[in-house]
């Protein structure tokens, strides 16, 4: 007891010179006292260890009670944000991908063939020929209509828009090389609205050959350039291809 | 089961500052395990930052937290924490070297025994060769028996000799504990001292 309340003097006071010569001598010279020294210090550093570790569990403690009443899992804000952003990035890739990957050039042709081009608006005035092909052609006597429209445009080479539907319908019935030789022709004459290059370029992305697709960008985009009919669709179709 | 009311009062009252945690640390009644608590609970999240900054598992990223936020306690308590810089950088800095032993440990498969600062304080004031006799006496300690021991000597032996171990006073011990003077409290303190000698010879 005395000798423990010596050491514990010792070591929590401020020692002289003397005090501290002593005490080392006592150590180097009384293997008694060197573990009464040694048995406090180690009891000291025993207690502290133990205290410590008391605080580690009530910190383990407090952690559970912590997540436990947190009802979702708790991510650093930080963390929230590098998630949130990379969300961001992979939804921009997928939009990016959904909007602007290539879409075939035939699948956008045949949109516009089976939107635009399976009934053909019977004109005003329309000649007696001109009205029984646009019948024949809106009842889906393809042949028929073709027969006629060429006919009447034989007959009358100034008839562009008999051309014209000959051509359509020559498309219809996948007559691509027929169509194209129409729709060349149209689109050389000085007309108001002139759809030649527009419907040649139609016909090439259905068609889908080596070149043809080349050959149609480069006449939409003259479509386009020339302001010529078809030019909005031209447009939308550029972006896509 | 920890009641985290008191907690969460203190926190929540303007959200606590450094020098409330500070002062706090440093009373040297009961309250201070609040303001423990409450140090550890403002930077928790340190624990999820480190877990994945350091690749570490969640059981080593809550040990490191935890001895870090010891380490600025004892520090806070003992001044050696200079303030000068804030809490959170202090405890950061901290936590991030206890992650690195983590994963050195991890790595080199260590788990050696460190011992703190009470050893290294004391036999630092000694002559060369009492600290050498002092610590080949240290080295044949049995921590484990001596803490185990210290487990069995009884509740209110073992709070002083913690207190104690923790930088309190026996002034401030006496208040604790319920003794009318501080030399009582040392003279019982030292008892239990004692009986802790002769239980771990036993």
């Amino acid at each position: 007891m005395n000798n423990l309340e010596y050491i514990e003097d010792y070591f929590k006071g401020t020692p002289t010179p003397d005090e501290k010569k002593s005490f080392d001598e006592r150590i180097q010279n009384d293997a008694s006292f060197a573990e009464d020294v040694a048995f406090y210090l180690s009891g000291q550093q025993a207690a502290a260890d133990m205290a410590n570790d008391e605080r580690r569990e009530r910190f383990r403690q407090l952690n559970f009670n912590q997540r436990a009443s947190q009802p979702a899992k708790v991510i650093s804000m930080r963390r929230a944000v590098i998630y949130a952003a990379a969300c961001l990035f992979l939804v921009a890739v997928v939009m990016s991908w959904l909007f602007f990957k290539p879409v075939s050039t035939e699948k956008l042709a045949n949109q516009y063939i089976d939107s635009q081009l399976t009934t053909l608006s019977v004109s005003m005035g329309a000649h007696d020929n001109m009205q029984e092909a646009l019948d024949q052609f809106n009842a889906g006597k393809l042949e028929e209509s073709l027969k006629t429209f060429e006919s009447i445009y034989k007959n009358d080479n100034t008839k562009d828009l008999a051309e014209r539907y000959a051509g359509i319908a020559a498309l219809r019935l996948q007559q691509y090389d027929k169509a194209i030789s129409y729709f060349e022709d149209l689109s050389t004459k000085n007309l108001y609205s002139n759809p030649g290059k527009f419907y040649l370029a139609l016909t090439l992305m259905k068609r889908n050959q080596a070149q043809d697709k080349e050959r149609a960008h480069i006449l939409l985009k003259e479509v386009v350039d020339q302001n010529l009919e078809g030019k909005d669709i031209a447009e939308q179709w550029l972006k896509k291809m | 089961m920890i009641n985290l009311e008191p907690i969460k009062a203190i926190m929540h009252s303007t959200s606590i500052t450094d020098t409330d945690i500070i002062e706090g640390l440093r009373r040297k009644d009961n309250r201070h395990v609040e303001y423990e608590n409450a140090l550890y609970l403002k930077f928790a999240y340190f624990i999820e930052e480190g877990r994945h900054k350091y690749s570490v598992n969640y059981e080593d990223a809550f040990s490191a937290y935890s001895d870090a936020v010891i380490t600025v306690i004892n520090n806070v308590v003992n001044a050696n924490f200079q303030e000068r810089s804030s809490l959170k950088t202090y405890l950061y800095q901290i936590f991030h070297n206890k992650c690195v032993d983590q994963v050195r440990k991890n790595t080199t498969k260590k788990n050696e025994m460190h011992h703190g600062f009470v050893l290294t304080d004391a036999l630092n004031t000694m002559s060369d060769t009492s600290k050498t006799i002092i610590q080949q006496l240290i080295e044949k300690t049995d921590f484990d028996l001596l803490r185990k021991r210290l487990s069995q000597i009884g509740e209110n032996c073992k709070q002083m000799l913690l207190l104690f171990a923790d930088g309190f006073s026996d002034k401030e011990i006496a208040a604790m504990v319920g003794f009318k003077t501080a030399a009582v409290a040392k003279t019982s303190r030292l008892r239990c001292m004692e009986k802790l000698r002769h239980m771990y010879k036993q």
